[in-house]
C-alpha cells in the first residue's frame, strides 16, 4: 500500500503541489485537495511550511491520490510536481525506512501522510 | 486518454524556459506538466507554469486590436481591424520620423526571446531608432558588467552569464535572492539542488533583510541593512586575506592586481563593517572563514543586490571574492557557460550614428528603461514623441509612477502590445492583442545559463485565439507599411532557420522535443586564459579605470538613507525595500488567474512586529506608506522575519497598491543604470476605517 511522506526539512511553500493538483484534476479555485499551512514563529525566528491533504472530507475536495496517474505507473500530481522532492508517494515500508531516526507525525485518512522533520514542530500535533 | 496530443514545449511564463508537456485535446489545452526529459526542470513546473492555461483561457484577454475613442470626456475602446490599426500606427510613425527624427520613437519591452525580439530589433533599427529598451539594467546588467570587468567578456565577444554550481558546492552563499520561489537564472529544481547539497554536508548562508522561504532553510541567516552588501563582501575579502585563507596558488597563476586589492580592502575591518551593515563582527568573521576555508564554495545574488545604486561594484566585489578563494571556473563554484551561437537578426548595422538616450551618460549599459520617463518630460537629450510597449507595463513596473504617467500622457502616440488591459494599456492610443506562447513559435535558450549549452524550439500548440497575432507578424506588417526592407517572412519557420544558421543546424535536425543540448567544459578558461588584456582575472580593472570608474570596488552609501539624507530621516524614519517575489506571481502578471490569486489575494506591506506595535499597527490593518515621491496603500503583515527598521512591499499590484508611486527613477547605479528601489526612506501609518 502506497502513502504520502512529507519531508518538512525540504518544503519551501512554493505552491507547486497545490497548482499541480488543480491542473491535473481540473479543479476550480476554492476547491483544494491539498493546502499549505504556513507557521511563523511569534517569539523566535522560524517558518514551517506544511502541506495538508484533505483526507477525510467528501466530494470534490477529497484527495484521491490521483488514480488516473497511478494507473499509468505515475505518482499523484502533488508528489510528481514537488520542486524539492519534499512530497514522496511510496510503499509504507520505504516510507518507514526513510522516516527512521527523524521526528515523525502520521495523519491517517483514506491514505496516510507521514510528516518527518529534523526539528520538533509542535504545531503539527494541533 | 483518447485524442490527446502531448507536445514537448518550453514554458514561457517566466524566463526559465522550462521543458513543458502540453496536453491538447480538440484544439484545447487541457493540462501542462513539466517535461521529465528536460535536464533542467526534470518533470516539474512551478505554480505559475502549472497555471498557464488559465492565462490562455482568461476571459479578460484582449481579443481584437483596439482604438481609444474619447468623446465628451468619456473614453471607450473601439474594435478595429488589423489593417486599420497597423495603417494608423505606420502613418503616425512615418510622420514622427520626418518631423522629429527616428530617435524620437522609443520601444520598451519585457523579457523577450530571440525570435520575436530579433524582429522587433530589426523593425526599430531599420526605422532608425537606437532606443530599444528592455529589462537588462533592471534584471542582470550590473552583475553582467561586474563579472565582465573581472573575468573579461566571453571569447565570442558577448557577456558571460556566470552561474554557480550549487549542487556540487560545499558552501552556498546567497545575497538578496530567494530561489525557493523566484527565478535566479536557474530552473525551478534549484532549491531542491541546494537542499541536496545541504543534505550532503554543504552549508547554506542566506544574507537578506527578509527571512525568506530560502532563509528558512539556511544554516546561517544573516539579516543585513539593505544596500550594504558591498561592505560585507569587502570585509569578507579583508578577513580571508588577513587570516591567510586566500588561494595563493590560484591568485598567482590566474589573477592580476592582488596587492592593490589587499591594500584597498584593509579599511573594511569587521568592526567598521558591523556599523555599516548591522551584522555582528563575529558573524562577518564566521562566514568569511567558512567561505575562505571550504572548497568548492559558491555564491549568487539577485535583485536584492542588483536594485541598488552601488550595484556594479557590489557585484564586482562578489566576483573578486570568488576569484581570491579559487572558486572561479571550477566545479561546485562559479562556472562560465558560453551561450548557443544564434544569428543576430536585428540588423543593428542599419542604425546611423544617432545615440540612444542612455549612451552619453551610461556608455556601458545596453539599455536604460528607467530613464525614458524623464527623457520624455525634459526632452533631454532629445524629444521622444512615440512609444511602443511590448509585453511590459511601465505604469505598474517602472520607478516613480506619477512621473511615468505624466510622461506617457505627453506622448503623441502610445502603442501597447499585450494580452491584457494593463494600466499601461489603458493609457494607449492603440492596443494590439498578442498571442500567448502556446499560440506561436519561439526559440528558448534562457536555461542555457545552467548545466549545458542549450536551446529549444518551442512549437505552436493551438492556433492564435480570437483576433490575436504573434508579435513578429505585427512588426513585419508595420515595417512593410513603412517601406522598410527585410520583413517578408512567410512564417516563423523562416526566422527560426535564420537564427539557427551559425550553428549549421536546421530545425529538422532537432529531435521531437526541439531541444539542442551540449555539455559545457569546466576549467577551460583557467587552461586557455581569460578574455582580458592580461589573459587573467582582473582583480584590479584597468579598463574600468580608463573609463573613469573605480578600478577596485568600494562600499558607497545608498542615496536615500538616514546618513545620506538626514533631512528626510525624521519625517521618513523607515527604510522601504520593494520588489520581493511571491511564488504565485511573475511581476505584474497573473492577478487575474484564479488558481494563483487565491493564494495571495492582497497587496501586503511586511512590518516587523515590534516596529508595528510602536506605530499602533495591528496585523491586517489598512496602512498608507509614504515617501517624498508619493503614497500607496496596503494591508499590514506583521512578522519577525523583517529587519526592525525596514518594511517590504512586493511590486506589480495596480491602483493604489502600486509600490512604484513610492520609488524614484533618479536613483540609479552610475555604471549600469540599475534602479535603486531598495533603500528608500518611508513612513507607515494606520488608515482610519
Amino acid at each position: 500500500m502506497k502513502s504520502f511522506m512529507v519531508d518538512l526539512d525540504r518544503c519551501v511553500g512554493c505552491y507547486a503541489c497545490i497548482i499541480g493538483c488543480k491542473d491535473e484534476n481540473n479543479l476550480d479555485a476554492g476547491t483544494d485537495r491539498i493546502g499549505l499551512r504556513v507557521i511563523e514563529g511569534k517569539e523566535q525566528l522560524y517558518t514551517h511550511y506544511i502541506p495538508e491533504f484533505n483526507l477525510d472530507c467528501e466530494g470534490d475536495s477529497r484527495c484521491t491520490t490521483c488514480p488516473q496517474l497511478q494507473a499509468q505507473g505515475r505518482r499523484p500530481a502533488c508528489a510528481a510536481n514537488c520542486l524539492t522532492d519534499a512530497i514522496i508517494f511510496d510503499e509504507s515500508e520505504k516510507i518507514e525506512a526513510a522516516a527512521k531516526g527523524r521526528r515523525v507525525k502520521v495523519v491517517e485518512g483514506n491514505t496516510s501522510v507521514t510528516y518527518v522533520s529534523s526539528i520538533e514542530i509542535s504545531e503539527l500535533s494541533k | 486518454m483518447e485524442n490527446v496530443r502531448v507536445i514537448q514545449n518550453a514554458c514561457q511564463v517566466c524566463y526559465c524556459d522550462c521543458g513543458m508537456l502540453v496536453y491538447e485535446k480538440d484544439g484545447k489545452i487541457i493540462k501542462v506538466e513539466g517535461d521529465p526529459d528536460n535536464i533542467h526542470n526534470r518533470g516539474v513546473l512551478c505554480a505559475q507554469g502549472r497555471a498557464a492555461r488559465q492565462v490562455v483561457y482568461a476571459p479578460d484577454r484582449i481579443r481584437s486590436p483596439l482604438k481609444k475613442v474619447v468623446k465628451d470626456g468619456v473614453t471607450t475602446w473601439e474594435e478595429v481591424t488589423w489593417d486599420e490599426a497597423l495603417d494608423t500606427i505606420a502613418y503616425k510613425l512615418k510622420s514622427i520620423k520626418e518631423e522629429h527624427g527616428p530617435e524620437s520613437f522609443v520601444v520598451t519591452k519585457g523579457p523577450m526571446r530571440p525570435l520575436q525580439e530579433g524582429i522587433l530589433g530589426r523593425l526599430a533599427y531599420s526605422y532608425g531608432t537606437p532606443n530599444v529598451s528592455g529589462n537588462w539594467a533592471y534584471c542582470v546588467g550590473s552583475k553582467v558588467l561586474g563579472y565582465k570587468y573581472t573575468f573579461g567578456p566571453a571569447w565570442r565577444g558577448d557577456s558571460w552569464m556566470p552561474w554557480s554550481d550549487f549542487r556540487n558546492s560545499k558552501v552556498i552563499l546567497l545575497f538578496g535572492t530567494n530561489p525557493a520561489v523566484s527565478f535566479i537564472h536557474r530552473h525551478p529544481r534549484i532549491m531542491g539542488d541546494i537542499l541536496d547539497a545541504k543534505r550532503d554536508g554543504a552549508k547554506l548562508i542566506v544574507v537578506d533583510p527578509r527571512f525568506t522561504e530560502t532563509a528558512s532553510k539556511a544554516d546561517i541567516f544573516v539579516p543585513i541593512k539593505p544596500g550594504t552588501d558591498a561592505a560585507l563582501v569587502l570585509a569578507m575579502i579583508n578577513t580571508i586575506i588577513s587570516e591567510n585563507l586566500h588561494d595563493k596558488e590560484y591568485i598567482e597563476k590566474h589573477t592580476v592586481g592582488f596587492d592593490e586589492l589587499k591594500e584597498h580592502v584593509k579599511k573594511y575591518t569587521p568592526e567598521f563593517v558591523e556599523e555599516i551593515t548591522g551584522i555582528a563582527k563575529e558573524t562577518i568573521i564566521e562566514i568569511a572563514r567558512l567561505f575562505g576555508s571550504t572548497k568548492p564554495a559558491s555564491l549568487d545574488r539577485r535583485e536584492g543586490v542588483i536594485h541598488h545604486t552601488n550595484s556594479m561594484h557590489t557585484n564586482r566585489a562578489m566576483a573578486i571574492l570568488l576569484a581570491i578563494t579559487g572558486n572561479a571556473d571550477v566545479k561546485g563554484g562559479l562556472m562560465f557557460n558560453p551561450s548557443v551561437n544564434l544569428a543576430s537578426i536585428n540588423k543593428k548595422e542599419r542604425l546611423g550614428d544617432v545615440k540612444a538616450i542612455w549612451s552619453e551618460d551610461y556608455p556601458l549599459t545596453i539599455d536604460g528603461t528607467g530613464l525614458v520617463a524623464d527623457t520624455i518630460l525634459t526632452e533631454k537629450p532629445y524629444p521622444v514623441k512615440a512609444m511602443m510597449v511590448v509585453g511590459a507595463n511601465p505604469v505598474q513596473q517602472y520607478p516613480n509612477t506619477n512621473k511615468v504617467i505624466k510622461a506617457l500622457e505627453k506622448l503623441d502616440m502610445l502603442v501597447v502590445i499585450d494580452l491584457f488591459m494593463t494600466e499601461t494599456a489603458k493609457m494607449a492610443d492603440l492596443i494590439l492583442p498578442a498571442s500567448t506562447f502556446f499560440e506561436k513559435e519561439e526559440i528558448c535558450h534562457s536555461i542555457h545559463l545552467a548545466l549545458t549549452k542549450f536551446l529549444q524550439v518551442s512549437k505552436r500548440v493551438i492556433e492564435p485565439m480570437y483576433n490575436t497575432k504573434p508579435e513578429w507578424w505585427m512588426f513585419c506588417m508595420l515595417a512593410q507599411r513603412m517601406g522598410l526592407e527585410g520583413f517578408d517572412f512567410e512564417s516563423e519557420d523562416d526566422i527560426i532557420e535564420l537564427l539557427l544558421e551559425p550553428m549549421k543546424l536546421k530545425r529538422s535536425d532537432l529531435p521531437e522535443s526541439g531541444v539542442y543540448s551540449q555539455p559545457i567544459e569546466v576549467g577551460k578558461l583557467l587552461c586557455d586564459g581569460f578574455n582580458t588584456a592580461s589573459k587573467k582575472i582582473e582583480l584590479y580593472s584597468k579598463p574600468l579605470e580608463e573609463m573613469g570608474y573605480d578600478p577596485l570596488p568600494s562600499y558607497v552609501e545608498p542615496l536615500e538613507t538616514a546618513i545620506s539624507r538626514p533631512d528626510l530621516a525624521e519625517e521618513y524614519p523607515l527604510t522601504l525595500i520593494t520588489g520581493s517575489k511571491l511564488a504565485v506571481y511573475h511581476h505584474s502578471q497573473q492577478r487575474n488567474v484564479p488558481w494563483l490569486r487565491e493564494h495571495a489575494p492582497d497587496p501586503l506591506v511586511e512590518i516587523n512586529t515590534e516596529t508595528a506595535k510602536k506605530l499602533g499597527i495591528e496585523d491586517g490593518d489598512k496602512v498608507i506608506v509614504k515617501t517624498i515621491r508619493g503614497e500607496a496603500e496596503f494591508k499590514s503583515y506583521l512578522t519577525l522575519g523583517i529587519h526592525k527598521d525596514v518594511v517590504s512591499i512586493t511590486h506589480g499590484w495596480g491602483g493604489k497598491a502600486n509600490v512604484n508611486y513610492l520609488t524614484d527613477d533618479k536613483q540609479v547605479d552610475p555604471v549600469s543604470v540599475a534602479p535603486g528601489v531598495r533603500t528608500l526612506l518611508c513612513t507607515v501609518e494606520r488608515m482610519e476605517e
